[in-house]
């Protein structure tokens, strides 16, 4: 093996297994994959579970080697979880999802309008790592803000609260909330047609880093690695976020990633991709975004996702009526059994149709929707959310369609366009995409390294996806 | 402190040209202008009202079928808790040739505190606004 120039050793922490690649970076090659393992996570002191993947990888590191870099993600003990509070739901509310999204996390509850005392004791049961205090335009809304600080101030948590409403209450609330734990951030949307996700996101990820490790027992990674942990969700948005500046084939695309809880979809879309000939509506949207679907998923989130498949239209007859129970009595058993792999194929089936659902309905809610209205001068078209029509390429990531070679997503575009034809909403997911399939779930590994070489990390992770 | 007015063209109306001329003409007159644009629902409306703690909006309407998309709206602000927010309406409000008057009295009697026609002088529209806001915040 040539002299590289660095090792380096990532590991994602996942809530039932800790996994791991050993890297090596070679000035030529760039980065090569020298050894992968994985370890079941240690929930009571992630750190465990961690030293025994570490001491496995570093076995394969040759003798007089640089002591490599390690970068750890993790989404163990439920991720980063958080509480979005906002005004209108459509507005300032929907802005904090998805500021809260593209920082890695999941949303725990929403709350609009007016906190009332079931709102506090709601927030105080889920036990967020954050709350996200949001609502009013710069020097807009004051009243529902002074209320819900009011109502926060009585909130019996230790949590840090992030402000990023109207700026012009920054003072009032500080004052209200100053036996809290407050960080004060620019506004999410300072106006109604401005969004503003990026000083929020920052202040999360910091929170995450200073406070969230410590509780997560994170703390001896850190110890051991000497680098800081991020999110997994966050990571890999931030790894997608950059493909296009790397491989000029790669500026459309977008990811669905099927979980045990949840199924995630990021896009990363080009300016010029967004429609022009329609009329807007709604939030203005970024070009890079992650949404998360906490109801569709084939372990923890088997049983919603199973009512999913019971109500779409396209599920085989058979799977609504002669198999029902099957898939009834299946659910049950894998929602408290998160390991189960499907070794059977007539229980494969029912993992591939529910992973179905969860794919085609977190594409639909991620993209945005195309209404033809009849107006006194003919139809007009107008957009609310996304547009991903002229998105030409999906991953298809996570341990479901890593494993799962032969699931056909393409399919499910077909399917989910045929329903569009029907009536006069169209979802504006991809037109026609190539399929690419995440083989050896590398996104999470490839995601936690990206930043000490972009190019590299683009170029292996590209060269290790195969098309469907 | 520019006072801040919700403006927008009602309903499945997409003319866009009047929309952008009172855009321009109230900001230069000093206020803050959040600017909807065209088919602008009822509640799209009030929802940028209650984040921007806008004092007023401007319904404009230009496609003649005003009435129907106009009716409920300040029934529908006090629902959401803009009681007292002063209403505007303006434009080609209905159909075919009838007196003004009738459809000023129309208009007002859903609520709109002041109902313009289409070739209505816009600085007189100007000083009745002035006045009603600085009315609005001596009460």
């Amino acid at each position: 093996m040539n002299k590289s120039a660095r090792w380096l050793i990532s590991v994602d922490i996942g809530s039932t297994f800790t996994k791991g690649a050993l890297f090596s970076e070679e000035q030529e090659q760039g980065l090569i994959l020298v050894k992968r393992a994985s370890t079941p996570t240690t929930e009571e002191n992630l750190s465990t579970g961690f030293n025994i993947l570490l001491a496995d990888l570093r076995q394969f590191l040759p003798s007089g080697a640089i002591n490599p870099i390690i970068e750890v993600s993790s989404s163990a003990k439920g991720g980063l979880g958080i509480c979005a509070i906002g005004i209108v739901p459509d507005l300032t509310l929907k802005m904090a999802r998805n500021v809260a999204f593209s920082a890695g996390a999941k949303i725990l509850s929403v709350h609009s309008y007016k906190l009332s005392c079931k709102d506090i004791f709601d927030i105080k049961a889920k036990n967020p790592d954050i709350i996200l205090f949001t609502g009013g335009t710069d020097g807009g809304n004051e009243f529902h803000v002074r209320h819900n600080a009011r109502a926060l101030s009585n909130l019996q948590l230790d949590v840090p609260i992030i402000f990023a409403g109207n700026q012009a209450m920054r003072d009032e609330v500080a004052s209200i909330l100053e036996n809290k734990e407050l960080v004060l951030t620019e506004n999410i949307l300072p106006e109604i047609d401005k969004a503003n996700p990026e000083p929020a996101r920052n202040t999360i990820r910091e929170i995450f880093l200073s406070k969230i490790i410590h509780g997560k027992g994170l703390d001896d990674i850190v110890s051991i690695t000497g680098t800081l942990p991020r999110p997994t969700p966050l990571a890999i948005f931030e790894f997608f976020k950059i493909l296009p500046q790397y491989d000029s084939e790669w500026s459309d695309f977008c990811v669905v990633d099927i979980g045990g809880a949840t199924t995630d979809v990021y896009s990363v879309s080009s300016e010029a991709s967004m429609a022009c000939d329609v009329i807007f509506k709604g939030l203005p949207e970024q070009s890079a975004s992650r949404t998360v679907e906490g109801d569709l998923g084939l372990r923890i989130s088997a049983e919603t996702t199973a009512e999913a498949l019971r109500n779409d239209p396209n599920t085989p007859y058979a799977a609504r009526t002669i198999y029902a129970k099957d898939i009834d009595a299946y659910v049950r058993k894998v929602q408290t059994n998160k390991e189960f792999i499907a070794k059977e194929e007539a229980v494969q089936h029912f993992d591939s149709l529910l992973a179905a659902v969860c794919a085609k309905l977190a594409l639909v809610r991620h993209c945005g929707i195309k209404e033809y209205v009849y107006t006194a001068s003919g139809p007009v078209a107008v957009q609310k959310g996304k547009n991903l029509s002229s998105v030409s390429r999906i991953i298809g990531t996570g341990g479901f369609l890593s494993a799962n070679k032969d699931f056909n997503l393409e399919s499910l575009i077909v399917e989910i366009k045929e329903n569009n034809s029907k009536s006069v909403l169209e979802y504006l997911v991809p037109d026609s995409s190539d399929y690419w399939i995440d083989n050896e779930y590398l996104a999470p590994l490839a995601a936690n390294i990206f930043h000490h070489n972009p190019e590299a990390a683009v170029k292996f992770f590209i060269s290790k996806i195969t098309k469907a | 402190m520019n006072p801040r007015i919700v403006l927008g063209v009602i309903g499945s109306d997409c003319h866009s040209v009047g929309n952008k001329i009172l855009e321009g003409v109230f900001s230069r007159a000093g206020f803050e202008v959040i600017n909807l644009g065209v088919m602008v629902s009822q509640d799209e409306f009030i929802d940028a009202a209650i984040e921007t703690a806008a004092k007023a909006i401007l319904v404009s309407s230009l496609y003649g079928h005003g009435e129907l998309d106009c009716a409920g709206l300040r029934e529908r602000c006090v629902e959401r808790g803009l009681d007292n927010i002063i209403i505007y309406v303006g434009g080609n409000l209905v159909v075919g040739k009838t007196d003004f008057a009738t459809v000023r009295e129309k208009f007002e009697n859903m609520g709109y505190d002041r109902v313009f026609s289409a070739d209505c002088d816009l600085s007189e529209v100007i000083l009745l606004l002035t006045n009603d806001l600085k009315l609005d915040k001596n009460e």
